[in-house]
């Protein structure tokens, strides 16, 4: 199993095969995330920031939808290059069969748990393929990168924000 | 606090905002440096003083200490390639490559160090640069080091970089203070975001305004996109507009 996903893996990026999934750059300059994008990196987020976002589902959704907004904005100021890589693998992602075999979730984005999502990203995190290892690093930047942008987010790790008044 | 750039930009500096450009327009020059950072700054700087006319195209914005906020989320998406996010080819690395005129010398933390020998061993052995070495260089630098303030950091070093120093020593690795190249340093903690207080001696405040208070041209949000050929003479650079 291990040795034909790995197959898989390569054989799906040295096809170009990701490319047809995602259509990413179809049209000129940055494009907005799909609803599924959305779905599946809220389901991303969830995991990857559990520890800083509040328990109540009526405070938390709010904010996993302005980490998505973030991550788009950030996205959009990417080089034309680093965009479509991002969107191979945001294309990927919400696939049914890849969410599967290479994230290893069974359920869709929106019913899987903090423990599967966060389960499939430490899998990604310490992979033993730099692909997986990358792709990994990406969706951390983006989460943390959306989350620490707002100034909200600054008082629970005691960051005053810069100094102000003396210029 | 005073602008510099602002001053200049009243006092008749020539800056084109491209993004601003209503239409195409074709320029005539002795020279065109394509990057406004320590290589393009530098050049201008030594061409316009030479008497060349010289124009200087970068694809960031002009932005200046009034504009630096201190803020990552403005920022690193303004002044930075890819919002700061720019990977090594494994994207194992993240490179802080500046996009904004005076480029990534109007971001660094303002460490100042020569070449070392052993990059001048590998650029002679790579590429045939073999007139350049840390000697040849010396006079150079030293030039440079004087025009860039660039002067030991006495500042005690804050607790993490003294720890830093404590365990480098028990390892018996050497272990030394940076140069740096600031005038007035208020040792405030955001040189990646800009200086607000215009002490880094970054190209933004030194080379380049050298070079357009002697005339030179200065294009933003422009990009350098392919060279014509006359037989082997470089006749025209094609450029073009990026979006505000």
């Amino acid at each position: 199993m291990t040795y034909g996903r790995r197959q898989f893996i390569q054989t799906g990026l040295a096809g170009g095969l990701l490319l047809s999934f995602s259509g990413w750059l179809n049209a000129a300059g940055p494009r907005r995330f799909s609803a599924a994008e959305r779905e599946m990196l809220g389901a991303v987020v969830n995991a990857m920031l559990d520890g800083v976002l509040p328990v109540q589902d009526r405070q938390r959704q709010p904010l996993l939808e302005q980490t998505v907004d973030g991550m788009a904005t950030a996205v959009a100021g990417l080089s034309a290059a680093s965009q479509q890589e991002i969107g191979e693998l945001f294309g990927l992602l919400v696939i049914a069969p890849a969410r599967m075999l290479l994230a290893g979730v069974g359920k869709p984005w929106r019913e899987a748990s903090v423990a599967e999502v966060g389960e499939f990203l430490q899998s990604w995190r310490f992979s033993r393929l730099s692909l997986l290892q990358s792709a990994y690093g990406a969706l951390h930047d983006l989460s943390y990168g959306a989350w620490y942008g707002r100034p909200e987010t600054w008082e629970a790790i005691s960051y005053p924000g810069p100094p102000r008044g003396y210029f | 606090m005073e602008d510099p750039i602002k001053l200049g930009l009243a006092g008749g500096w020539k800056h084109i905002d491209a993004s601003a450009l209503p239409h195409s327009q074709t320029i005539d020059t002795d020279v065109v440096i394509v990057g406004t950072g320590a290589g393009g700054g530098v050049t201008a700087d030594l061409l316009s003083a030479a008497g060349l006319r010289v124009v200087l195209i970068e694809e960031g914005p002009l932005r200046s200490s009034s504009d630096f906020n201190m803020l990552e989320s403005e920022a690193y998406p303004e002044l930075y390639q890819e919002s700061a996010a720019r990977k090594t080819a494994d994207k194992a690395i993240n490179i802080l490559q500046g996009r904004c005129v005076g480029g990534s010398t109007t971001v660094n933390w303002t460490s100042s160090f020569r070449t070392p020998p052993e990059v001048f061993d590998f650029w002679q052995r790579h590429y045939g640069l073999h007139e350049l070495s840390a000697e040849s260089m010396s006079s150079w630098f030293a030039v440079m080091e004087h025009k860039l303030w660039v002067r030991p950091w006495d500042t005690p070093p804050n607790p993490n970089n003294a720890l830093l120093a404590a365990g480098a020593e028990k390892l018996g690795i050497a272990v030394g203070h940076i140069k740096r190249n600031v005038k007035g340093c208020w040792n405030l903690g955001y040189c990646g975001m800009g200086c607000p207080t215009n002490a880094k001696q970054s190209m933004l405040l030194t080379t380049i305004p050298a070079a357009l208070n002697r005339g030179a041209t200065l294009y933003s949000r422009l990009r350098g996109e392919r060279l014509r050929f006359d037989g082997s003479q470089v006749a025209a650079l094609d450029c073009s507009a990026l979006q505000a």
